[in-house]
């Protein structure tokens, strides 16, 4: 028996299944933006800083790609991500806006932040933080790391506000945020005095030249009364001065999306939540005209928000992570301790040099130890071998599968259990300096003592440095 | 079912013989159906789905009944349709209009037939054929409230029987036979005192009796039965405010106004003969039970006298007519006043508990408008100002042009804050951009933008 499937993607098994062969989904345009005619150049800069996507869970209505589109069209100059307690948006964003260049259109900064659950007292105070370098995305990462795991609830993650204040180090800028924001929460309920306290209390923690005063631009009855007083204690406080929308969704179309989402969050339906909802979807995304009609009242904050922007904005591949590093014996670089291991078994598998029982083995074995080294791919192998031999002591079933069993290296190390030397299988399939990004190795471990290899992942790495990942699924109507 | 016997309705002036004939076809009539109204001489009527049931339908029966007044040597024909009107004429010619069918064949009727047995009717259904009403159909198609501005309570009046209504609106529950209460006295009670103190117990079970069912009387019956059966019987105004003493009093003013002796003294005498039998109380007019309610102006209850002119004018002009403003949420204006009729206790329309977003802020506009006005707002050009989607204005407002009104300069605006509310209900939706605009004679507008044109919902003096 044997199967003999082409390679093809889910994704165009998909199209082929369904009726018609139009263009896969994804290489549509998004239906927000579909309608509207690209927005010629030379349009006034802008800079959007508060933005959430569909990663802020039933609150923002626009996936990263939506955003990054409308953006584009709008000639938005920089747009920052800045979802709930979490980056889950951030790869499809950078995706969105690399893509965005590759092809030929405007350039999109992309910078990135957070909006940050506080415990308040009765609601939840929000917190809007942007890094302001690589670094400060790390930090920021850190926290909220450390805060999901300290909350040990989905969803609810506990920030401690001292380890914030002491963990920004001037990499981030802290925006007042929105109505749920501490300044304009206070402003809203115990008039400017307190709003001045909670000011003071901000550029107490996180210093005086990282805390900016947000003006929100909705097209609410109530903007312009709350933000000239917000300006005006920003001017009393000596404190910059910025413009946001507060984005839930890209364009005007998709705010009954937004709604209806707010109704399912709060569980209840759009007629109960009523009084609850915004008085119409506002917050989409503006284009620089757009703003500075609006902002015309307050000179100078345009300018000041698009120089925070593109102080903030970097290259998301700056960031890609690195895998921690492997403990390799004394005198051994992660690379030398790879082959000592691997010499060490190749044996068992292929029998010593000179009397192989399989031709080539060993220099198929050599070959792939100098590509593994020359990527840098060494500390992973030793990671995943180091799991591997875990489940063979513990005496757990265990089994490497997909492109890892083209590896030689692999067989060698009992990673994988098919000889690929005599199969004649493709090492470059699984790994070639001609392809960038780490390799993977599909481990399947027997489900009913998973658990324990994944807490032996957990204290080998530590809790911080080890997660189990999730797709990102979506649903085609 | 209305039966009617044309040679006796027709002929005028009294008659012994046809008085005798009037009984003699009640009397059969009665046999069909023991609760039979006299309409007038020689046409009676009778709700007719019990004894239709029972004859086997209203064919068989109005059959039974003809044939019984022809043994009398009386010629009858009958009518059956929904309310009294519209089976009176359905008797001019014997025609049964099924259930449900009575606007239908209403609507088929010269508007002459208003005046057959109204005489005041006459000018009306002859007006109303010069103004081409030829039929209670066309009549009946006009508004309501139209027909009472123009022809006044009669043709209210006419326009709820071309409608197929009843003469005037049934404004009451009918009061259970049982809220009533009686205190006998055996032997009998010659002197009003006892009679006096027996009251207040007898008040006090009443008002626990209509308490306990939730309802309050606008009136009370007092009835006063002596040994030998003659009674006094008086209405007195309650609504639900009268003490058990308050309702002793007016026993023992009713009384007094029997046995016009001062003082309550003994009603033993001639005019009493054998002392008083039995008192009842018998509640009239029986509503709903509204409870304390808030007062029509300011903050504290209601003053007696405030609750019981609204309920008088409710009583006079219906329950709809004294109306309450309450206080509710909302965004716009004219959507956080709920007016309630009076006495009710019901939720404004929007709860209030609610943070509303987006809804106008500050200062309530002291004036808002029925229906909004419509307006133009022009630009320093003299264009209309328009928004567009995504709250783009096409310029800032320069002239507010109230229709009906002179043209104003705009001294200082603020806007446009959209507003969607409700797509999910194309009945209550509403899209709509909203302004404030100040105007040189020192006024302040609430102005919106709707379909693109200009409307004005309230005013700021």
């Amino acid at each position: 028996m044997g199967w003999d499937n082409p390679p093809v993607p889910w994704r165009e098994l998909q199209r082929r299944m369904s009726w018609g062969t139009g263009p896969p989904a994804a290489e549509r345009p998004p239906a927000a933006t579909s309608r509207l005619a690209p927005r010629p150049a030379g349009t006034t800069p802008w800079a959007e800083l508060h933005c959430h996507s569909s990663f802020s869970f039933l609150d923002g209505a626009a996936t990263p790609g939506e955003l990054v589109a409308e953006a584009a069209r709008l000639g938005v100059e920089v747009l920052a991500l800045t979802d709930h307690d979490g980056m889950y948006g951030v790869p499809q964003f950078a995706q969105a806006a690399a893509r965005l260049a590759d092809q030929g259109g405007t350039k999109l900064g992309t910078a990135f932040g957070a909006e940050l659950s506080l415990p308040g007292p009765g609601q939840h105070s929000h917190l809007l933080i942007l890094a302001r370098d690589a670094e400060g995305y790390r930090r920021l990462c850190t926290v909220i790391s450390a805060a999901q795991l300290a909350g040990g609830e989905k969803g609810r993650p506990l920030y401690d506000i001292g380890e914030l204040a002491a963990a920004h180090d001037g990499h981030w800028v802290v925006l007042t945020g929105c109505r749920k924001g501490p300044v304009p929460a206070a402003l809203a309920a115990g008039g400017p005095e307190a709003a001045w306290r909670e000011l003071a209390a901000l550029t107490g923690m996180f210093g005086h030249e990282n805390v900016m005063v947000e003006l929100t631009c909705q097209h609410d009855p109530g903007d312009d009364e709350r933000n000239d007083m917000l300006a005006r204690l920003a001017a009393l406080a000596d404190l910059g001065v910025v413009a946001t929308g507060n984005v839930h969704f890209a364009a005007p179309a998709q705010a009954r999306l937004g709604q209806a989402l707010a109704a399912i969050r709060a569980r209840r339906s759009l007629a109960d939540m009523d009084g609850w909802l915004p008085a119409a979807g506002t917050a989409y995304l503006r284009s620089g005209e757009e703003m500075a009609a609006r902002l015309r009242r307050y000179p100078g904050v345009l300018e000041r928000t698009l120089e925070l922007g593109r102080q903030c904005a970097f290259d998301f591949r700056v960031i890609a992570p690195r895998l921690p590093d492997f403990p390799v014996p004394d005198g051994h670089t992660e690379a030398s301790w790879l082959r000592e291991l691997t010499a060490r078994r190749v044996p068992a598998r292929y029998g010593v040099q000179g009397a192989e029982r399989v031709p080539g083995a060993h220099v198929q074995i050599a070959r792939e130890l100098d590509v593994i080294e020359r990527l840098g791919f060494a500390g992973y192998f030793l990671i995943v071998h180091d799991i591997v031999a875990f489940c063979e002591d513990n005496d757990i079933l265990c089994q490497g599968r997909g492109s890892a069993a083209n590896s030689a290296v692999c067989f060698a190390l009992g990673i994988t259990n098919v000889d690929p030397v005599s199969h004649h299988l493709l090492f470059e399939r699984f790994l070639s300096e001609g392809r960038d990004g780490p390799p993977d190795i599909d481990l399947d471990i027997e489900h009913r003592r998973r658990e324990e290899v994944i807490q032996y992942v957990y204290r080998t790495y530590g809790r911080d440095r080890a997660a189990q990942v999730a797709n990102v699924i979506s649903y085609r109507p | 079912m209305v039966v009617a016997c044309p040679d006796l309705h027709l002929s005028v002036g009294p008659d012994i013989q046809r008085a005798r004939r009037h009984e003699q076809m009640m009397a059969v009539v009665t046999g069909f159906c023991p609760d039979v109204e006299v309409v007038e001489p020689g046409v009676c009527a009778f709700g007719a789905r019990g004894p239709a049931r029972y004859f086997g339908g209203e064919t068989a029966l109005a059959g039974r009944i003809t044939a019984a007044l022809a043994d009398l040597g009386v010629d009858s024909r009958t009518g059956v349709a929904d309310g009294l009107f519209a089976a009176l004429l359905a008797a001019r010619d014997g025609t049964t209009v099924p259930p449900g069918g009575t606007a239908r064949f209403l609507a088929g009727q010269p508007v002459s037939v208003l005046a057959d047995r109204d005489l005041s009717a006459q000018d009306l259904a002859a007006l109303l054929k010069r103004l081409g009403l030829c039929t209670l159909g066309d009549f009946a198609a006009l508004p309501v409230r139209d027909v009472a501005s123009r022809f006044g309570d009669a043709g209210e009046r006419a326009h709820r029987l071309a409608r197929g209504l009843d003469f005037r609106p049934l404004v009451t529950l009918p009061p259970p036979a049982d809220l009533s209460v009686v205190q006998e006295f055996d032997p009998r009670e010659p002197r009003a005192e006892p009679v006096v103190f027996a009251a207040k117990a007898l008040a006090m079970s009443l008002h626990d009796g209509l308490a306990a069912r939730g309802l309050t009387c606008v009136r009370v019956q007092i009835t006063v039965t002596w040994a030998d059966g003659r009674e006094s019987s008086r209405r007195w105004r309650h609504d639900g405010l009268l003490s058990e003493a308050a309702v002793a009093d007016r026993v023992r003013w009713q009384l007094d106004g029997w046995h016009p002796a001062p003082g309550g003294q003994t009603a033993g005498d001639e005019n009493t003969p054998g002392g008083i039998a039995a008192l009842r109380l018998l509640p009239d007019q029986v509503v709903r039970a509204a409870g304390q309610q808030l007062a029509l102006w300011g903050e504290t209850l209601v003053s007696d006298r405030v609750a019981r002119a609204a309920m008088r004018v409710q009583a006079m002009l219906g329950h709809e007519a004294v109306l309450r403003p309450v206080l509710g949420g909302g965004r716009n204006a004219g959507d956080q006043v709920t007016p309630i009729p009076f006495g009710e206790k019901t939720e404004p329309r929007l709860p209030a508990d609610r943070p509303w977003p987006g809804r106008v802020r500050g200062t309530a506009p002291g004036l808002v408008f029925p229906a909004a006005r419509e307006a133009d707002v022009t630009d320093d050009a003299g264009r209309a100002v328009t928004v567009s989607g995504r709250c783009a204005l096409s310029a800032a407002p320069a002239r507010l042009a109230v229709h009906g009104e002179p043209s104003r300069r705009v001294t200082g605006w603020a806007g446009p804050w959209p507003l969607y509310e409700r797509w999910w209900d194309p009945s209550a939706a509403r899209r709509r951009a909203r302004f404030q605009l100040a105007t040189e004679d020192g006024r302040a507008w609430l102005a919106v933008v709707k379909d693109g044109g200009w409307l004005v919902e309230a005013g700021y003096w």
